[in-house]
């Protein structure tokens, strides 16, 4: 069972982002407690990522607030992402350096003296420690992926933000990933909040859906309903979705 | 690290430091390039000793004797290179791998302004290294050369200075925001641009061309040839050159985003089973088009100015074969656009040095060379 959500950890206020006259986020309304572990769900351009980019301070919102772990992003930027952990886009990762240098540059932006034993055992975990010493630009995309992961969970800060992680990594390595991530939520209270298509995967593993579309935050599943959802052999999350896809559409058209 | 910069300065060492092992692990790749460096710059010095200096000091002469127009002219140029800099390195730490990482807005702020500092002080060095270089070959130099490193560093200091603060400026934004606006729109519809078999292509390459106009692409040039416009010349003849000017530059920018486009769709249909010749027929399209547009122009300029049918007609055809010279290097370098880039260059510069001598033979040189390049690239997987 996982604890029950207390103070956010993360906090968003009316969010709203727009690309030149194209609006993506709509006021976009989530908090998120310690322990907890959030998928984001949405169709495709539904603004799950430019989310994300706005709630880790990449991209500068047009309107409303980011809080993370009670300081406001735009106040005290400093402050706020150092209690974020974002995996990095691996198309972004410097092809030149090791995955060895990258972890410690990394954990040198957040104080740490040398690479933190925790980075160590997910990298063996994720079968990397292979690679660890090889340069970024001999890596396979699920390579790049895992490295990726791994820079965003350097130091294990009290949040951590994934987008679609399980992209390119093979079974076991996705297993590992989950199994870590549901290990900080229940033993570091460390709050998830994951954007993913994999709802197989997002089922089994996390305490609370919510449903992005045309950057709205349109519908919310949960602990108590997941569960239902869980013990239903004739329901899935990705059914429910589906359906709940269908709902806002035709609702639209009326 | 070190907290009073960002973290991208450590890993500018990093990849420095790679580089340099990387080197020692392969003794023999690195001797042979070191010997083939050695051998180029013999050859260059070699070649730069025959030429005589003092021509060239007599146009170093006449710049300085304009400090204001010679001023202008390198603070442009140091603004373009101080912003370009300033503003992909702020875009890339604020949108990078580092963007959600706890760095120091001042750490950040002056890592930005060192990296700017150093590549004025290089372009700088560069810039008197170049002179020294033309004082080395000249006899008479001292009425050019101490007023020249003066203007010319003050003016580059100035612009580089510039090019910071504006780009400091802008950086919230990213770079592409707005000049994407409307590029799906042509000024006109030509129903001939489209390729039958690889739809929408040259139309990629347009809206490539225009994205880089629009976000400045050879904007220096353009005010470099503002500058060297004489002001008393006549108004058909000023029209003229402001016609081949301009148009030859707006080229220069549809030629390299024509040849980047070809690049990138050689990776996107790299599985594909498209036919080479199709891909060349589909990717000479555009180059095309714009070549008709920019030589009947060109050509009204030369004859605006006076020029002969005649030299219009030939500056056309010279225009062509430089333009089949790159587009065919870009397809046999599809693979490796930095070799395509260079060769481009030395040929180009290889047959007009040969042009002074032997103008009858360059152009069946040139249509020779063009045909041994298509016919390496129909050939090249």
């Amino acid at each position: 069972m996982s604890p029950a959500p207390t103070s956010p950890v993360l906090e968003l206020s009316k969010l709203t982002h727009a690309y030149g006259e194209h609006p993506v986020l709509n006021g976009v309304e989530l908090a998120i407690g310690a322990g907890e572990f959030v998928a984001l769900i949405g169709p495709n351009g539904s603004g799950k990522t430019t989310l994300l980019k706005c709630l880790a301070g990449i991209l500068a919102p047009q309107g409303g607030s980011v809080r993370i772990a009670g300081t406001d992003m735009a106040a005290d930027p400093l402050a706020a992402k150092a209690a974020l952990g974002f995996a990095v886009d691996p198309v972004l990762l410097p092809p030149l350096l090791t995955g060895r240098q990258c972890l410690e540059l990394f954990a040198g932006v957040r104080g740490l003296p040398a690479l933190p034993e925790s980075s160590l055992a997910l990298a063996r975990s994720l079968a990397f420690d292979t690679w660890l010493d090889r340069e970024v630009q001999s890596y396979s995309l699920g390579t790049r992926q895992k490295l990726g992961i791994l820079l965003g969970l350097v130091g294990e800060p009290p949040l951590l933000v994934l987008d679609e992680p399980m992209n390119g990594l093979d079974p076991q390595s996705a297993f590992a990933l989950k199994m870590h991530l549901v290990g900080l939520t229940r033993e570091r209270g460390t709050a998830v909040l994951l954007a993913t298509h994999a709802l197989e995967v997002a089922e089994r593993f996390i305490t609370r859906a919510t449903l992005l579309i045309e950057g709205r935050l349109v519908r919310e599943w949960d602990t108590a309903t997941l569960d239902a959802i869980r013990h239903d052999p004739d329901s899935s999350l990705e059914q429910v979705m589906v359906e709940a896809l269908a709902e806002h559409g035709a609702a639209r058209e009326t | 690290m070190n907290e009073r910069f960002h973290p991208r300065l450590d890993e500018f060492g990093l990849v420095a430091r790679n580089r340099w092992r990387l080197a020692l692990s392969r003794p023999g790749e690195t001797l042979f390039q070191t010997l083939a460096w050695a051998a180029a710059l013999a050859l260059a010095a070699w070649g730069a000793s025959r030429i005589d200096g003092d021509r060239i000091g007599l146009v170093l002469h006449f710049l300085v004797e304009q400090p204001l127009a010679t001023g202008v002219l390198f603070a442009a140029f140091g603004f373009a290179m101080s912003h370009g800099t300033t503003a992909s390195l702020a875009s890339e730490l604020r949108h990078g791998r580092w963007g959600a990482t706890p760095v120091p807005v001042a750490a950040t702020r002056r890592t930005v302004f060192l990296f700017a500092l150093g590549q004025t002080l290089l372009g700088n060095a560069g810039l008197l290294a170049v002179l020294l270089g033309i004082v080395a070959i000249s006899d008479r130099w001292e009425h050019w050369f101490y007023p020249a490193v003066a203007i010319f560093s003050i003016a580059l200091w100035i612009g580089a200075a510039l090019g910071y603060l504006v780009a400091r400026r802008r950086e919230a934004q990213p770079r592409t925001r707005n000049t994407r606006h409307g590029t799906t729109k042509p000024l006109f519809a030509l129903p001939g641009l489209d390729d039958a078999r690889l739809h929408h292509f040259p139309e990629w390459q347009r809206r490539e061309a225009l994205n880089r106009w629009r976000l400045g692409g050879r904007l220096w040039q353009l005010v470099a040839f503002g500058l060297l416009i004489p002001m008393n010349s006549a108004f058909w003849s000023l029209l003229g050159l402001l016609l081949l000017g301009t148009s030859l530059i707006w080229y220069g920018v549809v030629l390299r985003a024509s040849e980047d486009a070809i690049v990138r769709a050689t990776q996107l249909f790299a599985a594909s089973p498209l036919p080479f010749p199709a891909f060349a027929a589909a990717s000479a399209r555009y180059p095309f088009v714009a070549w008709v547009a920019v030589a009947l122009i060109g050509s009204a300029g030369l004859v605006l100015q006076g020029a002969s049918v005649v030299v219009a007609v030939v500056y056309a055809l010279v225009l062509a074969l430089g333009t089949a010279l790159a587009l065919t290097l870009t397809w046999r370098y599809r693979h490796r656009p930095l070799t395509a880039r260079i060769r481009t260059s030395a040929e180009g510069a290889a047959l007009a040095a040969a042009a002074y001598q032997l103008w009858f033979l360059v152009p069946f040189v040139a249509v020779a060379l063009i045909a041994r390049h298509y016919a390496v690239a129909r050939k090249t997987r």
